[in-house]
């Protein structure tokens, strides 16, 4: 089972950021949440590992399901992300690696303190990081890498939990062009693998290369929802303008 | 003679130094309180660095004293002395954890969001991102600030000489009036404050680039 979605909506204040979405994602697919600023997509992607918390509808991820419509109880919601969020990882735009943890402190952290073995966690980093193509890298400070590298380095440390479902949010926002290829190359690996990925992104270029499914919002609704085909057939309008500017 | 000067250096560096330590976790309360979610906290622990403040360290080191002596007085219906050490440590470091606080705040604020939301997504508890995460960053920022007031704080211990702890200054002072050398013993006092402020300058030099060591390494 993969995600699914029904009748999700979330308000900031009186903005109603979300409104009554509802998708499915197989198991395996790498997703990409298309739209433009402010059209919700980031903090939909954000619902997913619950770093906010919808205010009604309900959500089945990595095999949890949530149910937000009669007024959810803090202290038991807390504890159920705490978990979800080990099988559901997440990649974030500036990277938000931890400066003055090393490369492989970084990669560490979080599966020890969650019960791995530190040699069984130093040698899953060491894995990892050749996965990723820095494997020289281990022992050095996040500054001393390129934004490519310590993009790669936050994939790494995300998989680090084994997660089922793989989130980015705006991965490559902070990358030039010519970087964004590194990045493209471990989604597509990653993609191989089995492993659920649901991507956020402005830059249609970039969704192109990784999507094997698309959904475009505006305005806090779903427009079109569909396989990767739709990026050569948009089934409405203004899914077709937006591919177009 | 030598060997009284030399108990009171000690003295003196042992209040500061309790001070800062008790300080110090007060200071990261206070901070905590005032960046709290709740409003209710939020007012008192500002109300409290406020009146701190706008208080002359001597009027708190007072109320420490006298005041705490004769609350105890009105709780237990007994006369208990309180050591001027413990109420000159408790006093210091209510002053110095009301200075830092602000440091710490301001330290704690400068350490970006998405470092504990990174934390958070690894399924990290509250406690521990704090712990691993914020804490050793924001203690980069605030170091410098921490420092400043440290020394402060080294040079306030010599109020507790009013409240009768016998510190390096009131020391010289005893000297002084023993000997009828005032320039002698008050010089002396000033070259050991002067000593300890250059041995604190230099710990806190090798603190920071400690706490830097992660920015700006070379690639070799």
């Amino acid at each position: 089972m993969g995600i699914v979605v029904e009748s999700l909506s979330k308000a900031f204040g009186s903005t109603q950021v979300l409104k009554d979405i509802s998708f499915s994602i197989p198991r395996g697919e790498t997703t990409v949440l298309l739209g433009a600023s402010g059209a919700g997509k980031s903090t939909l992607l954000r619902m997913l590992n619950l770093l906010e918390t919808p205010d009604q509808g309900t959500m089945k991820i990595a095999d949890m399901s949530f149910n937000f419509s009669n007024g959810h109880d803090n202290k038991h919601l807390n504890k159920q992300a705490c978990a979800l969020r080990r099988k559901v990882g997440m990649v974030f735009q500036q990277y938000n690696l931890w400066p003055h943890m090393t490369v492989l402190d970084n990669l560490i952290e979080a599966p020890v303190v969650q019960g791995m073995p530190k040699k069984q966690a130093i040698s899953k980093a060491k894995e990892l990081l050749e996965r990723v193509g820095l494997s020289e890298k281990a022992e050095a400070w996040p500054s001393s890498l390129s934004g490519g590298q310590q993009q790669r380095v936050a994939i790494a440390r995300a998989l680090m939990l084994s997660p089922d479902v793989l989130l980015f949010d705006e991965p490559t926002a902070a990358l030039d062009p010519a970087i964004t290829n590194q990045v493209v190359e471990v989604i597509k690996e990653l993609s191989q693998s089995g492993i659920t990925q649901v991507v956020v992104t402005h830059e249609v270029e970039f969704a192109r290369k990784i999507a094997s499914k698309v959904i475009y919002l505006e305005d806090g609704h779903i427009v079109e929802d569909g396989s990767s085909d739709h990026f050569a057939h948009p089934q409405t309008e203004a899914f077709r303008s937006y591919l177009e500017h | 003679m030598l060997e009284l000067f030399f108990n009171a250096t000690l003295m003196t560096l042992g209040l500061a130094l309790s001070s800062l330590l008790l300080g110090l976790v007060l200071a990261t309360l206070l901070a905590l309180g005032e960046l709290s979610r709740f409003r209710l906290l939020r007012y008192l622990t500002v109300s409290w660095v406020t009146i701190i403040r706008g208080l002359p360290e001597i009027l708190v080191v007072f109320f420490i004293y006298f005041g705490a002596t004769h609350l105890l007085f009105l709780l237990t219906d007994e006369f208990i002395e309180i050591s001027p050490f413990s109420a000159g440590t408790v006093a210091l470091s209510l002053i110095y954890s009301s200075y830092a606080s602000q440091t710490l705040r301001g330290a704690f604020m400068a350490v970006p969001r998405g470092q504990s939301e990174a934390a958070k997504a690894l399924g990290l508890s509250s406690g521990r991102c704090f712990y691993r995460v914020i804490l050793p960053q924001a203690w980069r920022h605030a170091l410098p600030g921490l420092g400043n007031q440290w020394l402060v704080l080294l040079k306030d211990t010599a109020l507790v000489a009013l409240i009768g702890v016998t510190d390096l200054l009131r020391q010289a002072q005893l000297f002084s009036s023993q000997t009828y050398e005032p320039f002698t013993w008050y010089a002396t006092a000033g070259v050991i404050y002067l000593v300890i402020t250059l041995i604190s300058q230099h710990c806190l030099d090798k603190m920071k680039q400690k706490t830097s060591q992660h920015i700006r390494t070379v690639n070799v």
